[in-house]
């Protein structure tokens, strides 16, 4: 390579073979329009930024443009007008194969060449990048092995004889065989069982962990875009952008009635589903341990103004809960009580859970607590019912003013002397104000 | 004298007459593969050049053998130039019509996948749809194959090379000694070349088609 030394890349495949091309790039729209004959726009003045190393998910009912502008980046469609910035770099300045050669492509169904084996599907990319042999033969397996699949046994086999949820994954090993910085995925899971589905979008998220490229998901499965996104564009007809923001933005506070219609009414149901219980205060136990006298937790019940406390082992595990009932009369040590089998703990829950787990947890058990547990099955807390909705309420106020926040900077346009930011600004304390109140009033 | 006295009586130029035949069938398939498939990539994507391609060879294909050599002796004589020209315009048609039908039958998906990955458009219909096609355009070739055998034995009408000589020298003398046995044996020796071919066009297809896509792998 005689230019190694020049100033600054012109093509994204430079840009890919500067880094590695491991890690995303940006991309920016800006005022992309799309228009087939004299139609009205499929995509009408579309400005938005996709950051390097999220997955943006584009959502929409069918029709609204959102694959067109997809296959817009990648240029399988051209622009009618606008211009599309991929790590900085002009799109249209570069040859389209060349580009595509550098942005991974998943579609429906994987698109696998049925007449290839896995290898040669895979492989394709790199044999247009010109690789010897030997390194595309590395690459393969060290692919095959990052989507889940064993070398050895799924190299050399057709794709018929593989599964949808294998195909797709040869699929996404095919679209990342050149290491590209970015990631376009049409609907890749959407002819896929349920089940299938859910084990790729957590596959999905595992390698997105690993990789942190640039990834553009389209899709009209709400739930999909709330699991999968980092950030979720909703576009309405001509691409418009009803909503730009992150899953709980949207949730929390959804633009417009059309958008709350649109991700649906169980909006809490949702917002129990993305959140993590370690993200939420816990409620706290009185604890005991089996050697504690029982009028001495009886005692310490009362001043905590508690009706349970949480009986944990040497190891600090939960062991079982005892109530006041428990405890009256009752005399020695704790574990000796008779009724000690009674309220024996079975089911505990991590941080990691969601709160939707830990609900479904809660109206399992036949107390209305479940312990977390931290690293070795310690006990960290508890959560009830009460936190849980504590929790929800939580996140629907400190989304507010964060939204608004976030709409400033994303109108940097207007200038700051505009007046227009210290109002907002001012409606956004009043409202985080208000909100404080009425939990204190609570 | 019983058949095989007469095929032991003038097995060379039977034999002769054999290769000339299956040499002129095998050349023509050849001409009508290259302009058949050619033709074929050239207009499938566009729906009024397929109709006008295919609309074209049919009209040439609804013509009486016959009648086409016999037209063909004006602008090219007699002997190989009509006969030649006439089975590759014959055989033209299934090689044309499958490679449109097997083209047009690769998933666009596919197409799309090949060109989102970074394919250009040659290589898009080397790698991807030729191959997926290949099955079809293999099956055209067949078809063709055996017209080029019957149509190849007519070319005799215009001292055309091959076995149909035998035939149409046994039809005129009909009645008189070995005119019924050069009959049988052009026509014997024809259907046999045909099958053999048809074995050939397997074999081929075998060892051509991805094990992907062949129908019993």
């Amino acid at each position: 390579m005689p230019e190694t030394t020049t100033a600054h890349p012109q093509t994204l495949a430079a840009l890919a073979a500067e880094d590695g091309g491991t890690a995303g790039v940006p991309i920016e729209l800006i005022g992309v329009s799309k228009r087939f004959g004299s139609a009205d726009p499929v995509v009408d003045d579309l400005t938005m930024t996709v950051p390097a190393g999220e997955i943006v998910v584009l959502l929409g009912p069918s029709g609204c443009g959102k694959t067109t502008t997809m296959r817009m980046i990648n240029r399988l469609i051209e622009p009618t007008s606008g211009r599309i910035l991929i790590g900085g770099l002009d799109a249209r300045a570069q040859q389209p194969d060349q580009l595509r050669r550098h942005i991974g492509y998943v579609i429906q169904q994987a698109g696998l060449f049925p007449h290839m084996t896995v290898a040669g599907n895979i492989a394709q990319v790199p044999l247009m990048l010109g690789w010897d042999r030997r390194r595309i033969a590395r690459r393969v397996d060290e692919l095959l092995e990052l989507v889940g699949l064993d070398p050895a046994e799924y190299r050399d086999r057709y794709p018929r004889r593989l599964s949808g949820g294998q195909q797709q994954r040869v699929g996404v090993a095919r679209a990342l065989a050149a290491d590209p910085p970015v990631l376009l995925m049409d609907e890749p899971f959407g002819a896929l069982d349920p089940i299938t589905r859910e084990n790729l979008q957590e596959e999905l998220l595992r390698l997105q962990g690993e990789l942190s490229k640039t990834i553009v998901f389209v899709t009209h499965d709400v739930d999909e875009a709330l699991r999968l996104g980092d950030r979720i564009a909703i576009l309405g007809a001509g691409s418009r952008i009803v909503q730009f923001g992150t899953p709980e933005e949207i949730l929390a506070e959804p633009a417009d009635p059309s958008v709350e219609q649109f991700v649906g009414g169980g909006s809490s149901m949702k917002l129990l589903k993305l959140t993590r219980v370690r993200d939420v205060a816990l409620d706290d136990a009185v604890r005991a341990r089996p050697g504690d006298d029982v009028a001495d937790l009886r005692r310490r019940l009362h001043e905590a103004a508690r009706d349970w406390a949480v009986v944990l082992d040497e190891e600090e595990r939960p062991l079982r809960w005892v109530g006041r009932e428990d405890l009256a009369g009752g005399s020695g040590p704790v574990g000796v009580l008779p009724s000690a089998a009674g309220s024996r703990i079975d089911t505990v829950i991590s941080g990691g859970s969601t709160l939707q787990e830990a609900v479904e947890a809660l109206l399992n058990a036949d107390r209305e607590v479940v312990p977390v547990v931290g690293r070795h099955g310690r006990y960290v807390g508890a959560v009830t019912l009460a936190t849980v909705r504590q929790a929800i309420q939580e996140v629907r106020q400190r989304r507010q003013p964060a939204r608004h926040v976030r709409a400033d900077g994303a109108g940097t346009a207007v200038p700051a002397a505009s007046g227009g930011v210290p109002d907002t600004a001012a409606l956004a304390g009043a409202a985080e104000a208000g909100a404080a109140d009425e939990a204190d009033a609570r | 004298m019983t058949l095989p006295e007469y095929i032991a009586s003038r097995f060379d130029m039977l034999a002769f007459q054999a290769v000339q035949h299956a040499s002129m069938v095998a050349q023509c398939l050849l001409v009508a593969a290259a302009v058949g498939v050619g033709l074929g990539i050239l207009v499938h994507r566009d729906e009024r050049a397929t109709a006008l391609a295919t609309g074209a060879t049919s009209v040439l294909f609804t013509i009486p053998s016959l009648a086409m050599l016999g037209l063909l002796i004006a602008p090219l004589g007699l002997g190989v130039a009509p006969s030649v020209t006439a089975i590759v315009l014959y055989a033209l048609l299934p090689v044309l019509r499958n490679t449109i039908v097997g083209l047009n039958g690769v998933d666009p998906a596919l197409v799309e996948a090949a060109r989102g990955i970074g394919m250009s458009r040659s290589r898009v219909l080397l790698r991807v749809q030729l191959p997926l096609a290949w099955p079809v355009i293999l099956t055209g070739l067949r078809v063709a194959a055996q017209l080029a055998m019957g149509i190849g034995a007519i070319a005799a009408f215009v001292s055309g090379p091959g076995l149909g000589d035998q035939i149409f020298s046994g039809l005129a003398r009909i009645g008189a000694a070995n005119a019924l046995n050069a009959t049988l044996v052009g026509t014997l020796g024809i259907v046999l070349m045909a099958l053999l071919f048809d074995a050939l066009f397997v074999l081929i297809g075998k060892l051509t088609t991805s094990r992907g896509i062949r129908s019993h792998a």
